[in-house]
């Protein structure tokens, strides 16, 4: 992951979510108008060479880069994969045409698709379309998953229905089905970092950020002090990594976990334990502070979920990883201000992510104090 | 010499007025935006209030950390010279502590409240 990224919901920065990135309105807002029903219609009628019904057509953005449209299409017989139905229930993901994607969105479907196929819950997508002429953008139709996604409703759905070790457990299994996988079979368009160490890079990385601060903040040069003496050797097996696995980019239903959502940051290599780790991260706990992984539980379930698809838990590798994902966000929090004052993106939100820097280093403080090694 | 309202007091109607008035009105699509002004506005208003202080105190220990006075802004600069390159663990432990104290005290502004955890 780049850190101090001008866009404020990327995979690699400060994203979407309750408190950061500028927020609905920003971006394309589709309003389920009839041109985008027939370009829908269009393009799936000609994929699945089917007569195709766009229904119930409706916009549901939360304030994403990306617009996601819902809806129902109504086919005159059945696909020939499949469940037999006539409507299905859908999701079309709008990409914005301005913006330089991180991964080819087909390299995207693609590792959505692998991981689906190992048993990560991922919904399943039908196709890919780059033509930008059927709905603005380039997009792909995947099924649609009901369920909870906006974390705060995600933690009270769990509290409510008692799921919280339940959902860290199949997080920790659905990261250790996708680290399974041969990486030599991700899509090979899918971003590459490289064979070196994974976290020397990102070490690297945040050295660059830094130095890119508009002032010095010795929190953050103890924290890269720190993670330079405990730097740890390259990973004894690098796998796929999804790159942004947290409570925000799930959906939850009353029975778990349904889905792990935006894979748009997904690497070919990398350390598996900074995939394990950036969901325990204080921030992604939504208050609940005490619950390790993403407000739901600690991480004893995850950990097990995480051993039992095959993964090898490394504690001190994934402190360290805690440690450099904790200072990565407050650096793109900082670089989010200095985007807004030099005008790259001025937005309001985007300049008070400047004022929340002193929580990250609060938070990279705590992880930094000596005895703090076990899990909280 | 400005007349009252003073600033914290300013800050605080901008900021009831953005929440209790504003935000109710607006498009939904603004709504995020207008929340986050009238946060930023509580925060000015408590960086109005707490701020001097802070900035005196925060002076006065890295002055101790770093043995000689100087102007804030160096005194950071110094400081973090030295922590990110630095092999004196005695000294990083005694700024581990200083700095707590002194972020502690940028959350007084920034987020009340945040410095509640002290885990990892």
């Amino acid at each position: 992951m780049t850190t101090a990224a001008a866009r404020p919901d990327a995979g690699t920065g400060p994203s979407a979510g309750p408190d950061a990135g500028p927020g609905p309105g920003v971006g394309p807002a589709p309003d389920g108008s009839p041109d985008l029903a027939v370009g829908l219609a269009d393009f799936l009628g000609t994929t699945w060479d089917r007569r195709v019904t766009i229904a119930n057509l409706s916009s549901s953005s939360a304030g994403a880069r990306r617009s996601n449209l819902l809806f129902d299409a109504q086919l005159d017989r059945p696909l020939d994969t499949g469940t037999g139905a006539t409507t299905l229930h859908l999701v079309a993901t709008i990409l914005p045409t301005s913006e330089i994607q991180l991964n080819p969105i087909t390299a995207e479907a693609d590792v959505r698709g692998l991981a689906e196929q190992a048993g990560v819950p991922v919904p399943h997508i039908h196709a890919v379309c780059l033509d930008d002429s059927y709905v603005g953008g380039p997009f792909f139709v995947s099924d649609r998953v009901d369920g909870e996604s906006v974390p705060r409703r995600v933690l009270r759905l769990v509290h409510e229905h008692g799921l919280g070790e339940r959902v860290a457990a199949q997080m920790g299994e659905a990261l250790g089905r996708l680290h399974a996988v041969d990486p030599a079979l991700a899509p090979a368009e899918l971003i590459d970092p490289g064979p070196g160490n994974p976290a020397e890079l990102a070490l690297a990385a945040a050295d660059e950020a830094a130095a890119e601060l508009l002032a010095p903040r010795p929190a953050i040069s103890l924290g890269l002090r720190w993670l330079e003496r405990h730097l740890p050797s390259p990973p004894p097996r690098r796998t796929i990594v999804h790159y942004d696995v947290r409570n925000g980019n799930l959906i939850v239903g009353p029975d778990g976990l349904r889905a792990v959502l935006d894979w748009e940051g997904a690497r070919r290599q990398g350390d598996p334990m900074e995939d394990v780790a950036w969901p325990s991260l204080r921030m992604w706990r939504f208050r609940e502070d005490e619950r390790e992984i993403g407000g739901f539980a600690g991480r004893e379930p995850y950990v097990a979920g995480y051993e039992a698809a095959g993964g090898t838990f490394d504690a001190e590798r994934f402190h360290w990883w805690k440690v450099l994902g904790t200072l990565r966000w407050g650096l793109g929090l900082a670089g989010q201000a200095a985007a807004h004052l030099d005008g790259r993106f001025v937005n309001v939100v985007m300049a008070a992510s400047g004022r929340r820097v002193p929580e990250l280093e609060w938070d990279l403080l705590m992880l930094l104090r000596p005895d703090s090694m076990g899990g909280d | 010499m400005q007349y009252r309202p003073n600033a914290a007091e300013l800050l605080q109607t901008i900021a009831d007025l953005l929440e209790v008035e504003v935000l109710p009105a607006v498009p939904p699509a603004l709504a995020h935006r207008v929340r986050v002004a009238g946060n930023l506005a509580r925060i000015l208003e408590r960086e109005s209030r707490l701020g001097p202080a802070a900035d005196r105190n925060e002076q006065h220990l890295l002055a101790g950390l770093l043995g000689h006075e100087g102007e804030l802004a160096d005194q950071r600069a110094e400081l973090s010279r030295r922590l990110r390159t630095g092999e004196d663990r005695a000294f990083e432990a005694e700024a581990w502590q200083v700095l707590v104290e002194v972020v502690r005290a940028d959350l007084a502004v920034a987020k009340p409240g945040h410095d509640r955890w002290e885990g990892s």
